[in-house]
């Protein structure tokens, strides 16, 4: 893009402003609209209006969520899982994760009970009637995209499993 | 922390801290489902999509079905006490400024503005998730702080 363009040399420079703050003009653009804002008081003026508009979305500081907006969903989910009804241990993995990673610092620290937990719902999945189906394996082995989890020789679901959620967390480190 | 980026997006689209609540729950249930196809990478980013994916499909959805939802100010003086914590700290916390501000913007300025702004998203990044040109992305973001810069004067 070239600005001005040639016959319009009288042009202001507009939404190439925002641009132009964004970092997203090739040089010679960039530095094109930049002289033309050191002769032009109207796009010097939009271009400090644009600027005060972008800074304060970009200097808002985050928003806190209330509390149980995050937490609601795993405790809920855990709760499912608890009973062994529809959900397997990857969403138990899952919910692990997505706790640890958005939970409060305080509840972070909690990370191996939450393993524990995973793990005995696992246990539960087992003793009950119905094994992880294969459906449930491939969710794991699926969510923990990882060629390790997927190691058919290792001894027991529990521990694949267990390395998955370590895996999960990596992801998310 | 994660759940509160995830919840600034979600407010700053929305506008409210009703319909920001339901996002978020949307947002990590789709989360957990997509655990799989997160590459590493930007984190906020992968989560910023989600978040206006969600939003976008919702309001996609309103469009076919219109509800009508009283204005949450209805909500934020209707006398009653509440019935728990978590409910009257999301009744006592009014949108800020800013949020307030973007709503009064047409939604696709809104929905561009917030992927550039909070989410951090590159312009042909914006172009890639809205599928339109990176021109649109430009002009839309330009004229969306224009606006929004009338609104918070």
């Amino acid at each position: 893009m070239t600005f001005p363009s040639g016959e319009h040399a009288s042009e202001h420079a507009g939404e190439l402003l925002s641009a132009l703050l964004d970092d997203e003009l090739d040089v010679d653009t960039a530095q094109a609209v930049d002289r033309h804002v050191g002769r032009c008081p109207e796009c010097r003026r939009e271009l400090t209006d644009i600027d005060e508009a972008r800074r304060s979305l970009r200097e808002a500081a985050p928003v806190i969520a209330p509390p149980g907006v995050i937490t609601g969903v795993v405790t809920r989910r855990r709760r499912a899982t608890r009973r062994g009804t529809t959900l397997g241990f990857a969403a138990a993995a899952a919910a692990a994760v997505i706790s640890l990673v958005f939970a409060d610092p305080a509840t972070v620290g909690s990370s191996t009970a939450q393993v524990g937990a995973g793990q005995k719902a696992e246990q539960e999945a087992r003793s009950s009637r119905d094994r992880p189906s294969n459906i449930r394996r491939a969710e794991l082995l699926a969510a923990a995209g990882n060629a390790a989890a997927a190691d058919e020789s290792r001894p027991s679901f529990a521990d694949r499993a267990e390395e998955a959620v370590r895996d999960l967390l990596e992801f998310f480190g | 922390m994660h759940g509160d980026f995830i919840y600034t997006v979600a407010l700053r689209l929305t506008g409210n801290h009703h319909d920001a609540q339901d996002l978020v729950q949307e947002v990590l249930l789709r989360v957990q489902r997509g655990l799989a196809s997160f590459r590493p990478g930007s984190l906020e980013a992968w989560l910023g999509r989600i978040t206006t994916n969600a939003f976008l499909d919702d309001v996609r959805r309103r469009r076919r079905r219109p509800v009508t939802r009283l204005p949450d100010v209805v909500e934020l003086v209707a006398p009653g006490a509440p019935r728990d914590a978590t409910e009257a700290l999301a009744r006592d916390a009014l949108p800020d400024d800013v949020t307030v501000a973007l709503q009064a913007l047409p939604e696709d300025y809104r929905v561009s503005v917030v992927l550039c702004d909070v989410v951090g998203l590159r312009y042909d990044e914006i172009a890639d998730e809205l599928d339109v040109p990176v021109g649109t992305v430009r002009s839309r973001i330009h004229r969306g702080r224009a606006q929004l810069r009338r609104k918070l004067a």
